[in-house]
């Protein structure tokens, strides 16, 4: 059964792309729907029904999944009221699954409608030529950045961040960056936001890591397997900050370029669009969910590039010239709803990173990390009228973080 | 199931399989036909994650989940 899904045509038309210099849009639609399906529907599909007996016909579960499979009620009714209660507390099987928080729904759609309708007046505005409102500015991503604090437990929670406007070498743009770092100082969250036109929010540069510098993690690094190579927790807090407080400065748009297949990947299950694409956002939770398992990831990076590709094909056929902006609208509820879940999801994972970075790297032949919070003070000084320094003890005291 | 990699492969599919069918269930309104569709399909996958003492979701998540299914059976 594995083998059918190594085998699976994926594979070949990851092999196709990479081999031949053209492919047409004609022949990557094929391609896309030729992937689609890679997945099974029902274990059944999958098991043959052998094979399923005799996983069935042992130890306490044989009992579990008779009485389920059984016709009729079977007399269990204290058992089944307090099921019913604690699936209706948890607010879904996923949950208790552990893969998703116990969602505070009336909350999340209240959200999702205000980010929506903020974003909706921003775009109105822009469409009758109105006057734009005040992109936001360094005090605005501060205030955003006050998200940061309260994530991770002991030396691992962030306890400064430095904002900073600023005009990079090479750029006629002004750039915000955000530098966050723990308590051990090291340098654990890195992020650039830029404006490329009205309403479009632009997300130049966007690592995180746990107990190590996030500038130390190249791809040239081959440390893919080390831990704090990301920090889904920050990143998804100080996203879903960006994405609320954004629209309130103007914004509709998000945007981004992903730097590979993987990053496209984990964009699409933050609501973006696919690489290039100009359709709006559709539902990528199954992927989501799948890219958990080694054996599928190949294929969800190989259909990205059948996705990208044909994007790209689409443009130059147009006369257009290739794009691979993957945006974040936020006028569209379901991607608004995509990208909140995602971020929250991120926070409440059971999948926990461990702590112990720093012996692991050691274990795995790398140098023991040093902390550089010296260099960037020295870099960043308080004192400048272009840098807010934020402290999460000042901003727990105001109330600001939990 | 001839070596310890195959195995460790098809719990992986029935944790995948077992997420796809809860995700699925999470969308489906109360009285849909594909429910008990993909609750027998969910228990069949808790049944041989439970053989292999849990895989990543461990045991005491594969019971919850085993008896918040079958509650469900029983309303």
């Amino acid at each position: 059964m594995i083998r059918r899904i190594l085998e699976h045509p994926v594979r070949e038309f990851s092999r196709r792309l990479f081999a031949a210099d053209h492919l047409s849009v004609a022949e990557l639609d094929q391609a896309a729907e030729a992937i689609g399906p890679t997945l099974p529907a029902s274990i059944s599909d999958v098991l043959p029904s052998k094979r399923l007996a005799g996983a069935l016909k042992l130890g306490a579960s044989e009992g579990v999944a008779t009485r389920a499979l059984a016709p009729g009620p079977i007399s269990a009714p204290s058992l089944n009221a307090k099921l019913q209660r604690s699936v209706r507390r948890a607010g879904s099987y996923l949950a208790i699954a552990g893969l998703v928080p116990p969602p505070d729904r009336r909350a999340l759609e209240e959200t999702i409608d205000l980010v929506v309708a903020q974003a909706k007046a921003n775009r109105h505005r822009l469409d009758v030529g109105q006057e734009i409102l005040d992109f936001p500015r360094l005090d605005a991503f501060a205030t955003m950045a006050e998200s940061l604090f309260g994530h991770g437990s002991g030396a691992d929670r962030v306890d400064e961040v430095r904002v900073v406007d600023w005009i990079p070498k090479g750029k006629k743009r002004r750039d915000v960056a955000l530098h966050a770092f723990d308590r051990r100082g090291f340098h654990v969250l890195e992020a650039a936001f830029s404006k490329v036109g009205p309403g479009l929010l632009y997300i130049d540069c966007l690592r995180a890591s746990h107990g190590r510098n996030c500038e130390e993690l190249g791809l040239d690094f081959g440390g893919g397997k080390v831990p704090g190579r990301g920090n889904a927790a920050l990143v998804g807090a100080g996203l879903e900050a960006l994405l609320i407080h954004a629209v309130r400065h103007g914004v509709h748009t998000i945007a981004t370029s992903p730097g590979s297949p993987m990053v496209a990947s984990l964009y699409m299950k933050m609501g973006f669009t696919a690489p290039g694409s100009e359709a709006p956002f559709s539902r990528h939770r199954l992927e989501w969910l799948l890219e958990q398992f080694p054996v599928l990831r190949e294929a969800i990076a190989g259909l990205n590039l059948v996705r990208k590709e044909r994007n790209v094909q689409a443009q130059l056929e147009a006369g257009q010239t290739p794009s691979y902006l993957q945006k974040l609208e936020l006028d569209n509820p379901e991607a608004v709803r995509q990208a909140l879940s995602a971020f929250r999801l991120s926070r409440a994972s059971v999948a926990d990173v461990p702590k112990d970075v720093a012996a692991r790297l050691v274990q795995a032949g790398h140098p023991a990390p040093k902390p550089n919070h010296a260099e960037w003070k020295k870099e960043l000084p308080e004192d400048a009228s272009n840098i807010r320094v934020l402290r999460a003890q000042a901003c727990r005291s105001r109330g600001a973080v939990r | 199931m001839n070596s310890p990699s195959e195995g460790a492969d098809e719990v992986d599919l029935a944790a995948l399989i077992l997420f796809s069918d809860l995700a699925r269930l999470d969308e489906l309104s109360d009285g849909d036909e594909e429910r008990p569709k993909r609750i027998r399909s969910a228990l069949e996958a808790l049944t041989i994650l439970s053989e292999a003492g849990g895989g990543s979701l461990g045991m005491e998540r594969v019971r919850l989940l085993e008896d918040a299914l079958l509650a469900e059976t029983l309303v």
